[in-house]
């Protein structure tokens, strides 16, 4: 029924992200409603420098967790703000420092990226060399991360009480100038940025993508799959489902004139919240498309085909990004997105990243059950490993009770659940 | 009719009356979903009944007894330390004769009570860190930085002591009221046989508001389960998860994974048959040995 009743462009959207959400809302070949995706690369965890510092201190930007070190070192030890304080850290820290499998995708100021340097992916479900889906956290690659992390940690780059810091603690380092690194996504320009440039209009934040230690760029993805509109069984007409879709994409991705007249006239966006079936729907390659559409409204070039009010946006941003980087300096509260659009997005194609997805996103029942206290498991293990509590070697205990408390049963199931 | 003006006396409770079915006890029906397998497709109504699996799956969850016994234990040091304090301040405001610096002082202690956790949270992270402005008093004493937020030892203090400090006002204003309503000639005839101020305290003053203070506990006993999800949802974290975590938080983390409409709500169903039970409980000792009613 979706293939007959939904149009093209709506067909095409959904596509945008290789069709994953589709296929996840799929089962046993029939297609159980229509998904609303993740967005590519929207997640991806970038280091966010002030280039300002390293200019100054004579240092390289980073390519592999071992440039990272030594700038973080020097950030910590050398002064770069000049005021003659040892006042500056390394990096802030925060109480999701490594994703979880509760979490939808790694977090603002987490570690993440210096576990998937070493191909950990924590809190994912990943294919082993013998075919069989495992768990990403007890991977033995883990171990090498968290090598890592205790060194940083014993060198100070990492604040001792990094676990008990929330989102807010860490924005504050950044935005009263503590910290020159941090790592966050590509939009990190609208937050913390912005108020941090309210505070030193000096800085001059870039963001660099770590490579892995095979030399190629990768990171893990947010869950591809968010809402389903789905039909109540026995509902007398369920194509009008889809044309309410049809509906929703004319207003919100394309030209709402098409579809009747837009009833949100002179909002620069719809509010997808008040359509009659509130459904947000957006491309999921939108990161990298406006990137382009911007860049090139910044240089006066041709703008790729999008709805009339991204249009609108790129050539409002395109325009304050030709301006300079020091007029959107000087102009705090237009910084933020340009910022994030072209210097945010910049590392992630250069070094074309490689997206990574969990192979699977269900739950199964003992999943409901003891998945939590794996978790807690998880954490408090690689939080005394970091502090140097414990040994390193107490990773090997914790992947044994982690496979004793549940951890087999529920590989069991993944399994089970994917060869269906 | 006894009396027709009582009539109009009983139309200006109808707009009481009615928010309070509609809001408070026809929702109560919607306990019955901790009885079901709940679908939200069927609805309460129809989802299929499973009787106490939903309970019995609660207490088979790892660490139920850690986080029964955490709930338990912050909830009454809580309670017992906020009266004790309570009851030591009013006493001792109750001494002071500048009826300016009373009242001011009144109104000041009330205040925390109105702070949300949400920001005293962050406030609390940034006072109790390890460069926060408490370690730092410490390290010009001498004493080592203590770990305030992040050891399972100092974290169940840190609850109690904040909440104390948010809270007590609200009890110290109740107990000070309760003071003034004690007849002066008690005073008097005390002092008459040679009775200190000290003893004047404990021999007038106390008993005087031991009525109050029993009405106190019993509205704070029953929320002995409930231990303040809301502080303790901002202030912890993984590292103090094994003396923080209260039913609340466990179950919010858990309920996150899947919509555990079933879970959520027989925990609701138990904490609040556990509250009534205290509190019949503690009404019952009181009209016992306080002579206290409230009907």
């Amino acid at each position: 029924m979706y293939n007959d009743y939904a149009s093209p462009q709506l067909k095409d959207v959904l596509q945008t992200d290789g069709g994953k959400a589709l296929e996840l809302a799929t089962v046993d070949g029939k297609l159980y409603g229509i998904p609303t995706m993740g967005t590519t690369h929207n997640s991806d965890p970038l280091i966010w420098l002030r280039k300002d510092w390293l200019d100054k201190l004579g240092l390289q930007p980073p390519k592999t967790v071992d440039d990272l070190v030594k700038i973080l070192q020097a950030f910590k030890d050398q002064d770069p703000d000049g005021d003659g304080k040892a006042d500056t850290i390394g990096l802030p820290g925060v109480d999701q420092f490594s994703k979880t499998s509760a979490a939808g995708a790694p977090a603002f100021y987490g570690y993440d990226a210096i576990f998937t340097a070493f191909e950990s992916y924590t809190g994912t479900w990943v294919r082993g060399s013998d075919g069989t889906v495992q768990y990403g956290s007890i991977q033995p690659q883990t171990k090498d991360a968290l090598a890592k992390l205790n060194e940083m940690y014993k060198a100070g780059l990492i604040p001792q009480d990094f676990a008990i810091m929330k989102n807010e603690q860490a924005s504050e380092q950044v935005v009263s100038g503590k910290a020159g690194a941090f790592f966050g996504p590509w939009w990190a320009g609208w937050d913390p940025l912005t108020s941090a440039i309210k505070n030193d209009p000096k800085a001059d934040w870039r963001a660099y993508a770590l490579l892995d230690t095979d030399g190629k760029s990768r990171s893990l993805q947010e869950t591809p799959i968010g809402n389903i509109a789905v039909v109540k069984k026995g509902y007398k007409h369920p194509e009008a489902m889809v044309k309410l879709l049809n509906y929703g994409y004319q207003e919100q991705l394309d030209d709402p004139a098409v579809a009747g007249g837009d009833p949100y006239e002179g909002m620069t966006m719809p509010n997808w919240q008040t359509l009659p079936i509130s459904f947000a729907l957006w491309r999921a390659d939108s990161v990298i498309l406006d990137h382009n559409g911007i860049l090139a409204a910044s240089k006066g070039e041709e703008l790729p085909k999008v709805g009339a009010a991204t249009l609108q946006n790129y050539k409002t941003q395109g325009e304050y990004w030709s301006k300079g980087l020091d007029w959107l300096r000087q102009h705090p509260d237009f910084y933020g997105e340009p910022l994030s659009r072209i210097y945010g997005v910049d590392p992630i194609i250069e070094n074309n990243t490689e997206p990574v997805y969990s192979e699977f996103y269900g739950v199964t029942p003992t999943m409901d059950q003891k998945m939590t206290n794996l978790d807690k498991l998880e954490v408090d293990s690689f939080i005394k490993i970091i502090t140097g509590e414990k040994p390193l070697d107490y990773f090997d205990d914790f992947v044994k009770q982690w496979k004793q408390l549940g951890g087999d049963q529920i590989t069991k199931e993944v399994n089970e659940a994917l060869s269906k | 009719m006894r009396n027709k003006a009582a009539v109009h006396y009983h139309v200006m409770l109808i707009p009481a009356i009615v928010i309070l079915a509609v809001f408070s006890i026809y929702p109560m029906f919607g306990a019955l979903i901790a009885f079901e397998d709940f679908k939200p497709g069927k609805g309460i109504w129809h989802s299929p009944f499973v009787g106490w699996d939903n309970f019995r799956y609660m207490f088979s969850l790892p660490d139920i007894k850690q986080i029964f016994y955490n709930t338990v234990s912050i909830a009454v040091l809580k309670i017992v330390f906020t009266q004790i304090f309570a009851i030591v301040f009013a006493l001792l405001l109750n001494e002071v004769r500048n009826l300016f610096f009373k009242k001011t002082v009144q109104t000041i202690v009330y205040l925390p009570h109105f702070i949300s956790w949400v920001l005293l949270g962050g406030i609390m992270i940034n006072l109790l860190s390890l460069d926060g402005i408490v370690n730092e008093a410490l390290k010009t004493l001498g004493i080592p930085p203590i770990f305030f937020l992040g050891s399972n030892r100092w974290f169940p203090g840190v609850l109690v002591g904040t909440h104390v400090w948010q809270e007590f006002g609200f009890s110290a204003i109740v107990y000070l009221a309760a003071l003034t309503g004690i007849n002066p000639s008690l005073y008097e005839a005390a002092a008459i046989d040679g009775a200190g101020r000290l003893q004047r305290l404990l021999y007038v003053s106390l008993p005087g508001i031991a009525s109050t203070i029993i009405l106190l506990l019993t509205l704070d006993l029953q929320n002995v389960l409930n231990a303040g999800f809301e502080q303790i949802l901002n202030l912890y974290n993984p590292m103090v998860y094994e003396s923080g975590d209260i039913i609340d938080t466990y179950v919010y983390r858990a309920g996150l994974r899947e919509f555990q409409y079933e879970l959520g709500t027989a925990v609701g169903l138990l904490k609040s048959a556990v509250s009534f039970m205290m509190i019949a409980v503690s009404y019952f000792l009181a009209s016992r040995f306080a002579n206290y009613r409230i009907f």
